[in-house]
């Protein structure tokens, strides 16, 4: 099982060497991303930060990921079969809005990010994000928010 | 070097940098566990089942989904093996650690670039 086949450069070369390593008729499961909620709500607080309504969507990995035709299309070059994708639905659970802004704020992927921002916009993020988390959870106060999560499980098998 | 390396590079350049894996292994933990179970049952993997499995975990981040399947058919008595891999050096630190203090004799873990990784055997 793998939850990161968005990462490899060679896709391909990635699922022969899998598939080389399973047992005949062995099943095999990829996770993928379809949406990843808390880097919308990003996108949205580094807008108000920067003041740039073009800055795009943050994103590491080719965006056709975010489609099951994708691993679908890869699985049956590799020669897997009986390939079935199901869509998951499971929000991510955070205690409060400032534990969200602080745990995002933290990732690598953030700070890949916001590597050319100034000083000031970094400064102007944290109220930024508050501001966009205030208006999509007015009822939450301090308390728990869930965002939104939904990944694609695709469940395929190693031929004989 | 294309753009997926020089991200999964920087994953533990930056994390390392300023000691933030710790909240990396956190959130990833947090927010990937509940699909990695979700896929445990697609699987069949979810005991009780009939054979002894032996799992391969690739790009298993921390080890946390491995661990919570372990746990399981431990709870229940029943054998499986579990391999995790990941290209992240400091991912893999995090499941050795937790093997170690659990003294897990039935979960290994190695850091593997899934482009390159040597044949299964080689690593079992």
């Amino acid at each position: 099982m793998s939850f990161g086949i968005m990462f490899p450069s060679d896709t391909a070369k990635a699922l022969a060497r899998m598939k080389a390593a399973l047992v005949p008729h062995a099943p095999v499961s990829f996770t993928f991303w379809k949406k990843q909620g808390f880097w919308e709500i990003m996108h949205k607080a580094a807008i108000c930060a920067t003041s740039d309504p073009t800055l795009p969507v943050p994103k590491f990995y080719h965006p056709s990921w975010n489609h099951s035709e994708t691993l679908i299309t890869h699985l049956h070059h590799a020669g897997f079969e009986d390939i079935k994708i199901t869509e998951e639905n499971i929000p991510w659970k955070v205690d409060s809005k400032s534990a969200f802004v602080k745990l995002t704020t933290s990732m690598p992927q953030w700070k890949i990010y916001t590597k050319d921002w100034t000083q000031e916009q970094k400064d102007k993020i944290v109220d930024c994000a508050l501001e966009v988390l205030d208006e999509l959870y007015p009822d939450a106060e301090h308390g728990p928010i869930e965002v939104p999560m939904v990944g694609f499980i695709a469940i395929a098998r190693k031929g004989s | 070097m294309s753009t997926n390396q020089g991200f999964r590079l920087s994953w533990d350049t930056h994390s390392s940098a300023d000691g933030s894996l710790q909240s990396v292994i956190s959130l990833t933990e947090t927010i990937c566990t509940p699909f990695s179970l979700r896929q445990f049952e697609l699987l069949g993997l979810t005991p009780p089942v009939d054979s002894h499995p032996r799992v391969l975990d690739n790009a298993c981040g921390s080890g946390r989904p491995a661990e919570v399947l372990r746990e399981e058919y431990e709870r229940r008595g029943q054998p499986i093996d579990i391999t995790c891999c990941d290209i992240s050096p400091g991912m893999i630190a995090a499941v050795q650690q937790r093997i170690e203090s659990g003294n897990w004799k039935n979960m290994k873990a190695h850091v593997v670039n899934a482009e390159v990784w040597p044949p299964f055997w080689d690593i079992l």
